[in-house]
């Protein structure tokens, strides 16, 4: 053999030992997260291109995996369980309203409550980010930085996430106590959401009993009222769970509205919509869900008007919605999500549409929110649509929502609708909330 | 022959390169690949599991980072990803220490830290001052006990945590903080200026009680100069005594803990080479922590332990192994619960892991281990006291180890006077 020819050989053996070596790791990506195949690139394999001081995630997640197993006092035999946890500690911490981890029995009910299977008191509720005091879009839920209210005062903005109904289903419990869209709840069953106004009014006797014109018993009455609450606190999502799951016994709710207050004992109990009623050209529960655009294109079939209810319409998904609006929209673009972001506004638009659509009206309220309201917006941005009924409840946010193989799931906001690409932080509706840790008893050094 | 010979070695070469490639995410941490992972090899398909958990971590964290309408700083999501994993073992002191927090914890149980000497509590309206250390640079500009912070630098910290507001009042060694009080009673806010520095924190405070003729020892913290502080003050108070101490009353109440080994030396002055807790370890393995021998102090008089639902850890080993050796009698509330030894393993990023390795058990065998429910109230677990005593929550004046307002302390002192 001449020397080339040797050179050559022994080239060519390396190299198919270095692909064997990569192909033994794909190989195993590949065998280990089939779906996931092309999510994954070679950067377990490669030295990680960062520098030591800073671990890649994923080789942090594993190390951390093995660093548990080895040394937690009990055996960790479930590594999904694990991952489910960090997956819940990322959503958390964004600490947005709408971006929310749920635990098996959390998205369950999520999702039956999605095709229309109701439990607890009937309603629909979510979080929102609300100051008596200050404006409700600041940027910054807590006093802001160039804001000249370095001293507490009652004026001073203080914020503190709310529950508040998003929707009544009609017939059930709290429907029939009068609950409506909108009501925020402030007790369930013995316990309190703290809320802004309990500590404005705090913070008033503080200042009221400093300048004597507000008694000591007085003041420790009102002293007293709080910690009671601080102490017997619930967090807004739990209590949620609370109203929206079981079908037995009653709870005690107060709830507020404009300033007053009401008390009612509310049943739990299962209630069902039948999702996508049509009746003559009306289309009643049409549920942003799996299935809806087949219905909804062999409804509109040949049609020349069509009138769509969307109220109690606030938890749809936005993938679905588009399938909606493309059976009976013709193409176009409709519309953006934008983000906060540097990336470009995405386009909301139809391919082939629908270019014999009928007439559509559109029935909404303020419970007609999330996909239902973008969906009637986008309609509106062309003119195709009339919508009859007031206000929409202005939540704009496109939500996607994911399931985890545990059988948990996390909604994440990826963005605003907005009519035009360039309106971009012009419909900025929300912020993000600040964590108020009222519940753990905290202490510490400065 | 050869002929034959150099193929067959060339391509198993080749496979033995393939397998390595197939292992590596095993054969860099230095461990085999599971037999999990080998059948998969073969059957080319995952072994019943949908999704590997490294897998759903990095979907649900490359959707975040990407999709999420805000921007992301990365390292943070990373730390709220392990924060989480590991808070679902639903053992709340296996936690996660970003590398500010990992320092600080450092500091904390060294016994020293920069900041401006105080000891701070949750508050509506910022942070209360719980106690204002009488060596550090606040207590010099007039930060008192009682006082409330509303403001860091002119910046509001209504709402914030305690722990936000710690971060923003800590700092550089040297540098100046400008902190808006207010007090109690007085309407106009103050503003005072105190400069960053090194406090070795006092863990021990000694108070002479005299009508009583009893020393009162308050712990706030198991430190490592705790035993050193906790000498100095009974050599004084016993010093003080002009007939000897008649009693002493040890005040752990809001005590969090700290070192296991700082407990056991300073139960070394009550009791010589007795076990002080037995710890069980994850494969089973016991371990005993036991007491020194030849530190034992000469006493004779009773000893009463105040505690309350803020006692845990290293403050209850050491009120428990008191009380089981009949040697104290604890008075107050019942005591946190926490039956748990954590270890911390530092990360490469500086970062921490604290990790529960073993529960422990007293010497009389007893778990008190803290059981709430799915609010996190409290059920059952910790200390019971022999003597139950509260304190009025509402009610402002109570001074804590004021003789005049403090019911808990006088509770103790009559469990003292009453064995005179």
């Amino acid at each position: 053999m001449s020397d080339y020819k040797k050179s050559v050989t022994s080239a060519v053996g390396v190299l198919a030992a270095v692909f064997a070596v990569l192909g033994g790791n794909v190989w195993r990506n590949h065998v280990e997260s089939p779906a996931g195949a092309n999510s994954f690139t070679l950067d377990n394999l490669l030295a990680s291109k960062n520098a030591d001081s800073d671990v890649g995630e994923v080789d942090f997640f594993h190390e951390m995996t093995k660093l548990l197993k080895r040394e937690y006092v009990d055996p960790i035999s479930d590594d999904q369980k694990l991952a489910a946890g960090a997956v819940r500690g990322m959503i958390g911490s964004l600490g947005d309203p709408d971006s929310l981890y749920f635990d098996k029995d959390q998205f369950k009910t999520f999702n039956n409550a999605r095709n229309g299977n109701y439990e607890g008191v009937g309603a629909e509720f979510a979080l929102r980010i609300s100051s008596p005091t200050g404006p409700n879009n600041r940027a910054g839920i807590l006093p802001g930085p160039n804001e000249a209210d370095a001293a507490p005062s009652p004026e001073a903005p203080i914020t503190v996430p709310e529950l508040v109904v998003t929707a009544v289903i009609p017939g059930g419990s709290a429907d029939k106590a009068g609950v409506r869209t909108g009501d925020v709840v402030s007790y369930v069953d013995n316990r309190w959401i703290v809320d802004s106004e309990a500590i404005v009014r705090f913070r008033t006797a503080q200042k009221a009993v400093a300048a004597n014109k507000m008694s000591h018993t007085d003041y420790a009455a009102l002293h007293k009222d709080l910690r009671v609450r601080f102490d017997t606190s619930i967090l807004p999502l739990r209590a949620r769970d609370i109203l929206q799951t079981g079908d037995k016994g009653s709870i005690d709710v107060v709830w507020k509205r404009a300033g007053e207050t009401r008390h009612t004992v509310l049943p739990r109990a299962k209630i069902a919509e039948q999702p996508f009623q049509l009746s003559g050209n009306e289309v009643r529960k049409l549920y942003f869900t799996d299935g809806a655009s087949e219905k909804l294109s062999e409804a509109a079939a040949g049609k020349k008007i069509l009138t769509i209810d969307l109220r109690n319409n606030v938890n749809g998904d936005f993938q679905e919605m588009r399938r909606c609006l493309a059976v009976i929209a013709p193409a176009g673009e409709y519309g953006f999500v934008t983000a906060d972001k540097e990336k470009k506004p995405q386009a909301i638009s139809v391919g082939k549409g629908n270019s014999s659509a009928p007439k559509i009206t559109l029935i909404v309220d303020k419970s007609t929110g999330g996909v239902a309201e973008i969906f009637a917006l986008a309609l509106k941005s062309k003119g195709l649509a009339k919508i009859n009924g007031g206000d929409m409840s202005s939540d704009k946010n496109v939500i996607e929502v994911f399931s985890l193989p545990d059988g948990s799931g996390y909604s994440l906001v990826n963005g605003r609708y907005t009519q035009t690409a360039a309106a971009k932080h012009a419909t900025a509706s929300r912020s993000k909330r600040h964590a108020v840790a009222l519940l753990i008893p905290t202490g510490g050094l400065a | 022959m050869k002929r034959i010979v150099r193929p067959i070695f060339f391509v198993l070469t080749l496979v033995v390169c393939f397998g390595v490639g197939y292992s590596w995410r095993n054969l860099r941490s230095g461990e085999l690949p599971t037999a999990d992972a080998m059948k998969a090899l073969v059957s080319g398909q995952p072994d019943g599991k949908p999704m590997a958990a490294d897998d759903i971590f990095k979907l649900a964290y490359n959707r975040v980072e990407t999709d999420y309408y805000k921007a992301v700083v990365p390292k943070q999501l990373k730390y709220a990803g392990i924060e989480g994993m590991m808070s679902s073992l639903g053992d709340p002191h296996t936690l996660f220490l970003p590398p500010v927090a990992a320092k600080e914890f450092d500091n904390d149980t060294q016994g020293n830290f920069v900041g401006v000497g105080a000891r701070l509590g949750k508050d509506p309206l910022g942070a209360k001052v719980t106690s204002s250390f009488e060596d550090g640079p606040a207590y010099a500009q007039g930060l008192r006990i009682g006082d409330t912070i509303t403001a860091v630098n002119n910046k509001s910290v209504v709402g914030m945590t305690v722990d936000d507001i710690i971060s923003l009042i800590r700092g550089q060694e040297g540098t100046i903080v400008n902190l808006t009080l207010i007090k109690p009673n007085v309407e106009k806010r103050k503003v005072i200026a105190v400069r960053r520095s090194t406090i070795i924190m006092p863990t021990v405070d000694g108070q002479y009680l005299k009508d009583s003729g009893v020393g009162l020892l308050t712990v706030t913290q198991f430190s490592e100069p705790t035993t050193h502080q906790f000498d100095n003050a009974l050599d004084k108070l016993e010093k003080d005594a002009p007939n000897g101490l008649k009693g002493l009353v040890i005040d752990l109440r809001g005590n969090p803990g700290g070192l296991l080994e700082t407990a056991a030396d300073m139960l070394s002055r009550f009791a010589d080479d007795k076990i002080v807790v037995k710890m069980k370890m994850r494969d089973g393995k016991e371990e005993y922590a036991k007491t020194l021998s030849g530190l034992k102090r000469d006493i004779s008089y009773p000893i009463v332990i105040l505690m309350n639902e803020d006692s845990a850890s290293a403050a209850e080993i050491f009120a428990g192994v008191l009380h089981d050796y009949g040697l104290a009698t604890l008075v107050g509330d019942h005591s946190y619960g926490k039956a748990s030894v954590q270890n911390i393993f530092k990360l490469r990023d500086g970062s921490s892991a604290k990790i529960t390795i073993a529960r422990y058990f007293l010497p009389s065998g007893r778990d008190i281990g803290r059981k709430v429910n799915d609010d996190g109230v409290y059920i059952s677990g910790g200390l019971d006291p022999d003597v139950k005593a509260g304190l009025d929550p509402d009610d402002t004046t109570i001074a804590l180890d004021d003789v005049k307002t403090d019911t808990q302390l006088q509770a103790a002192l009559k469990v003292i006077h009453d064995k005179q």
